[in-house]
Parts: C-alpha cells; sequence; structure tokens
C-alpha cells in the first residue's frame, strides 16, 4: 500500500505549481483579493478596529509567505518546520507594522503586484536565513543535498503514519482501510475527533490542541482525550480485522472535509 | 474542467482558509482525493493553518496599549479642536473612546468553564450554549454571545461565562447591563484569577456608566495587584479622569 507521501510533491515540475495553472475550476486565487479586503480593516485596528479581521489577516497572510518560503526553499533551502514557521511570523509581523506606517499598502497596485511583493520578501527572508545560519555555524557551508530540497513536510508524514502505526502494513487493500478508519474515526465525539486530527496530522502539541477554539480544555484533558480516542480507534479497527497502518491517500482529505464541516456548521450556527 | 494538473498553492491556501464557493471547494477536494502528491501538499498547508490557529497572536500583533492610548489622545485632542471652533456639541463618549481592554484571555479560564459544565452539573442544552459562545467571544461576534448567555438567563454557578457576557456586553456599549450581570455575580467573592477580571470590568463598566467614583475605588484596589490586569488598571490610572456624566 502506498502511504501518503510528501515526497511525490518535490516531483512536482515547479510550472505545475505556479498560480495560474490550475485548471480546476476557477483557476483565479481568491486569497489575494481577501488579503486587500482586510488590510484596510486592520490598518484600523490600532484606533478600536476589527480584531476578527486583524486574526484573519494575520492568519492568511502567513499562510500565503509560508506557500512562497516553501518554493523558494526547493531553491535555496533547506529549513525546518519551526524555521520555516518562524521566519514566515517574522516576516508577516513586518508587514503588519508597515501596514500601519502606510510604508505597504496591498490595496495599491494590482493583485499580482502584491503576490510578486510577498514572493519577494518571502525570498529575501529565506537568502538571510540561510546566510545567517551559514555564518553562525563552525563548519564550512555546505551545498544541501537532493534529499533536503524539502525537509519540512516529511516529518508530517511520518508522525502521522507513526501515531497509527506499529508495523508496516503493505499488503492491505488501502481503499478499504481508509473506509474502515474513517469510519472509526466518526464514532469519535467531533471534540475527540478534533483533537486526534490535530495530533496526527497537524502535529500539535497538547498544549496547542488545548488552546484550539474548538476544544480549549487543559493539555492534561487533551492527553485524556487522546489516549481515549487511539484506544477506541485501535479497538474499532481490529473489529474489522484490521490493525494499525500506515494512513493511505485519500484518507486525510476525506477526513479533513469532515472536520472542517462541522467547524463550519459550529461557526455558523454561532 | 479538468483534472491532469496538480493543484496550486494558491488553491490550497483557498480551501484552507474557506474562501472557495461549493463548488469550487467540491471540485478541490475531489482533485486531491485522486492526487496524493497535492494532499501531502495540502497536509502541509493545514498544518500550517492549525499551527496559526492555535498560536496566540504574537505580542506585537496588537498595537502597545499606550501607543493606542496616545493615537486616540491625540485624535481626541483633534475631535476636541474641532468642537471648538465649531462650537457643536459633540459626545466624544463612546463605547471604546476611553481605551481601556475589556477583552479577557480564554485559555485557563475556559478549561474551568468546561469542568463547570461536566456531565452532571448542565444540561446538554447549557453545555452547547457554552460551546458557542465561547467560539463567538473566540471569534470577537459579541452580538452573538450577548444572544447566547443573556437570555436565558445563565445559572449562577456559570461564573466565567457571566464574565464573558459582561465583556460582550461592554464591547457592544451596554455598560449599564455589563454592571447588573457583573453585580449579580458579586464580584468580590470570585476566585482568582476572575475576581480581578470581574472587578475589572465592574470599574470599565461604571466608569462608562459615568459612576466615576465607585470606579475609581475600585481602580485603585486593582492598581495595587499584581499581574494583567494590575498593569491594565495601573495604566488607565495614570491616564486622565475621565470627565463626570
Amino acid at each position: 500500500m502506498r502511504s501518503l507521501d510528501i515526497q511525490t510533491a518535490r516531483r512536482i515540475p515547479a510550472a505545475a505549481i505556479e498560480p495560474g495553472t490550475l485548471p480546476l475550476a476557477d483557476a483565479r486565487a481568491r486569497w489575494p483579493a481577501r488579503l486587500r479586503e482586510l488590510a484596510g480593516l486592520v490598518r484600523r485596528t490600532g484606533e478600536g478596529g476589527d480584531e476578527a479581521a486583524l486574526e484573519e489577516f494575520w492568519r492568511l497572510l502567513n499562510l500565503a509567505l509560508h506557500g512562497y518560503v516553501r518554493r523558494h526553499v526547493r531553491r535555496f533551502g533547506p529549513l525546518s518546520a519551526d524555521d520555516a514557521f518562524d521566519l514566515t511570523a517574522d516576516k508577516g509581523l513586518d508587514l503588519v507594522a508597515r501596514l500601519r506606517r502606510g510604508s505597504w499598502d496591498p490595496g495599491a497596485g494590482t493583485e499580482e503586484q502584491m503576490c510578486a511583493f510577498l514572493s519577494s520578501v518571502a525570498r529575501h527572508g529565506v537568502i538571510d536565513f540561510i546566510r545567517r545560519r551559514r555564518r553562525e555555524s563552525a563548519g564550512p557551508a555546505r551545498e544541501p543535498m537532493t534529499d533536503e530540497l524539502i525537509p519540512f513536510g516529511r516529518a508530517i508524514v511520518a508522525d502521522a503514519a507513526q501515531a497509527l502505526t506499529t508495523e508496516a502494513e503493505t499488503a492491505l487493500d488501502g481503499r478499504r482501510y481508509a473506509r474502515a478508519l474513517l469510519e472509526c474515526v466518526q464514532t469519535l465525539t467531533p471534540r475527540a475527533r478534533l483533537a486526534w486530527y490535530l495530533r496526527v496530522f497537524s502535529d500539535c502539541t497538547a498544549a496547542r490542541i488545548a488552546r484550539h477554539p474548538g476544544i480549549l480544555t487543559s493539555p492534561a484533558g487533551v492527553d485524556l482525550i487522546l489516549n481515549r480516542s487511539r484506544r477506541q480507534l485501535r479497538k474499532c479497527l481490529a473489529s474489522r480485522g484490521l490493525q494499525a497502518s500506515p494512513i493511505p491517500p485519500g484518507t486525510f482529505v476525506a477526513l479533513w472535509e469532515r472536520i472542517d464541516a462541522e467547524q463550519r456548521r459550529k461557526g455558523g450556527a454561532a | 474542467m479538468t483534472t491532469t494538473a496538480h493543484a496550486s498553492d494558491d488553491l490550497l491556501i483557498d480551501l484552507s482558509a474557506g474562501l472557495l464557493d461549493e463548488e469550487g471547494r467540491a471540485g478541490a477536494l475531489r482533485h486531491l482525493r485522486g492526487c496524493p502528491a497535492c494532499e501531502g501538499r495540502f497536509l502541509e498547508v493545514t498544518r500550517q493553518a492549525e499551527r496559526l490557529s492555535t498560536s496566540p497572536l504574537p505580542a506585537g500583533l496588537r498595537p502597545a496599549a499606550a501607543a493606542r492610548w496616545t493615537r486616540r489622545a491625540s485624535l481626541l485632542a483633534a475631535a476636541a479642536a474641532i468642537v471648538i471652533v465649531t462650537g457643536a456639541s459633540i459626545a466624544l463618549r463612546g463605547p471604546r473612546a476611553d481605551g481601556l481592554d475589556v477583552r479577557l484571555p480564554l485559555d485557563a479560564e475556559m478549561s474551568l468553564t468546561r469542568s463547570a459544565l461536566a456531565p452532571g452539573a448542565a444540561t446538554e442544552t447549557d453545555a452547547a450554549r457554552a460551546d458557542e459562545a465561547v467560539a463567538a467571544y473566540h471569534r470577537g461576534d459579541h452580538t452573538r454571545v450577548v444572544s447566547l448567555l443573556g437570555d436565558p438567563p445563565l445559572p449562577k454557578r456559570y461564573e466565567p461565562l457571566h464574565l464573558l457576557l459582561a465583556s460582550a456586553l461592554l464591547a457592544e456599549g451596554r455598560p449599564a447591563d455589563a454592571v447588573s450581570v457583573l453585580e449579580q455575580l458579586d464580584t468580590l467573592t470570585l476566585p482568582q484569577p476572575w475576581r480581578d477580571r470581574g472587578r475589572w470590568l465592574l470599574y470599565v463598566a461604571l466608569r462608562r456608566d459615568g459612576r466615576n467614583d465607585a470606579a475609581e475605588s475600585i481602580l485603585k484596589e486593582l492598581a495595587a495587584s499584581p499581574g494583567e490586569i494590575g498593569d491594565r488598571a495601573r495604566a488607565a490610572a495614570a491616564r486622565p479622569a475621565p470627565a463626570g456624566p
């Protein structure tokens, strides 16, 4: 069985992942327009503006910058997941400060120009970071090996698989396993399902999960939820004649879709 | 529509951020189900998104209270000048014009809320109402918080939720209602950290309701306290005294 593999993503031709090449439905990206819309609200945050807009702007800006950082890391890499997160946050904070000072206006110019600017900010950030790290390292600078081009991300899959895996289950039919896993996950409460998802797929610590608006408990409470969920899942899989195994392709998307729908229902109801 | 190529990072961000319409979302998910490489990259995007949603906003993101106050003071001074020049009568006392922060931290408080709403301590309806209210407060949807927690009134034992209700009422510009909620709660009897938080909200509510003498005595008491609420109180005490009602 082929497990979900970030390595596969590295074999995608660069052109295939550039904006505008996606043949699915409407290829025009929506986030740039939303970011520009939110920027106007954020600029007023200091004068009692919209806090919710600030949070959404921050999330979207970080996602966009992180995307560009990942692209540039392919060229200049390598960077750990934590370094990429910190670098993105650092650049994001700088941009928010510039937005408030009036030295950056996402609304000026076209969306393409704003995207090019963000890409440039991310590229400079990656280059500066790598230069600084080389200066600080004791040994001589070395060229990144091919296998290290996108080292962050691999760990996600490893952790995701490890959370459920006792030994590799290569002969198992992936679709059957995915279906069974999804059915078992469905037996968890929505809150437990979200906590398990955040742990297994998003690699969140108990403290982070505890802070999630859909969870809101103590880290010890999260540990309890996770232990109970794992036991329940193992038991459920065993009742179907299956044992914990690497998570097959398609499982993550199906699970994300379900959890996202639950979160949206909750948000919509509120 | 074709699904022969890979999904772009842009599409994955749009999907993760909930910016696609139903048709676009369904198409993107259909593609991801059949494209393990795209699914792998989507995993990276959602991981970043979840990491952001479970991290507090960086300290530098919100303007510092002092800087906010300075800017507000400048704006108020400018507004006052306009009043003098035009001779017009303009009311400057809005719900946020005083720069006082009425937002409550949710982390520890909500874990206690959960325990207060544990099975046996509350009905399913109350628990669902609490869940929704906390989520709405987290989003800054104060109107929803008030509608969820204000009617029917909550049992007295759900103290943290009363504080959220008072905070939301203040954010909605209803200080008299906030005073009423907090007085019923008897803030002095609350355990910490809720006591200080409740007293702070009561101070803001009284001050915004024009009851400055009662407000000032609470402020003096809070300014002697350690911690974040003490900091808020000391900053407020350092500001010019508010005008009478």
